[in-house]
């Protein structure tokens, strides 16, 4: 399909989550889409340890970056509290110092701590469904997807809640 | 009450030891009963639902 011009796309801080739910899906180049992908360092070793294969796909370029130990007290206390791992706190750190953008986690914790910080925070389902806005893949495509994710992804989503996202699909986009 | 038995991996074993051999728990039990009280506070299925219901209004209606 068509990309659209990614004038609008966000810059991203990515957790290991998504990266590697994207992977198993086979669908690591949606995220080529953002303008740009941050990977705290922690993060990075993660996937390093978990699923190295997602560093292959040439056709995503992840910036690995070294997030400072110099940190903001607020920030790291609230990590804290939430109980995050040094990949998640990291990615919050990272997602504070860069206004505007996004962080992509599929931990719920992670998700709490950036609500509680004033950051926008997503997961890989909003990746999939953000494919067909973004005319990256067609409606039946993310509904394959969608099916999979049970069968191919360690993502675990409530599978009646799965089904109405793919109700909501095709009624949105039709069948 | 129930019991749960669980395998853990051996790092993951160490840290809890450390903690209950330094005083801070009474004893193995006690720590995981905290830790797994802690992430169900941050796990229950509401939240849950509503981060993918978040994530549905961004992917499908999102401006960025």
């Amino acid at each position: 399909m068509e990309k659209t011009e990614q004038s609008t796309a966000p810059i991203i801080v990515i957790d290991a989550g998504p990266i590697i739910h994207l992977d198993e899906l086979g669908s690591l180049q949606l995220l080529s889409d953002f303008k740009k992908l941050l990977v705290p360092d922690a993060v990075w070793h993660e996937i390093e340890h978990h699923r190295p294969s997602a560093f292959n796909d040439k056709k995503i370029s992840l910036d690995k970056i070294q997030v400072p130990q110099d940190r903001n007290a607020h920030i790291q206390i609230v990590c804290n509290s939430f109980n995050l791992d040094a990949g998640e706190t990291e990615a919050i750190i990272l997602c504070s110092n860069h206004p505007h953008s996004i962080l992509l986690t599929d931990d719920a914790a992670a998700r709490l701590a950036a609500n509680a910080l004033g950051l926008r925070a997503y997961g890989t389902i909003g990746v999939l469904l953000r494919a067909i806005r973004r005319k990256q893949l067609t409606p039946g495509d993310v509904i394959k997807k969608l099916e999979e994710i049970s069968l191919k992804s360690s993502l675990f989503v409530r599978h009646s809640l799965l089904e109405e996202i793919i109700v909501k699909v095709k009624k949105e986009y039709g069948p | 009450m129930k019991t749960l038995q669980a395998e853990l991996p051996d790092k993951l074993y160490e840290q809890i030891k450390i903690l209950v051999d330094a005083g801070w728990f009474l004893d193995e039990k006690s720590v995981l009963t905290e830790a797994l009280r802690r992430f169900l506070e941050t796990h229950k299925p509401e939240l849950m639902e509503k981060f993918i219901k978040e994530d549905i209004e961004w992917g499908l209606r999102g401006k960025d």
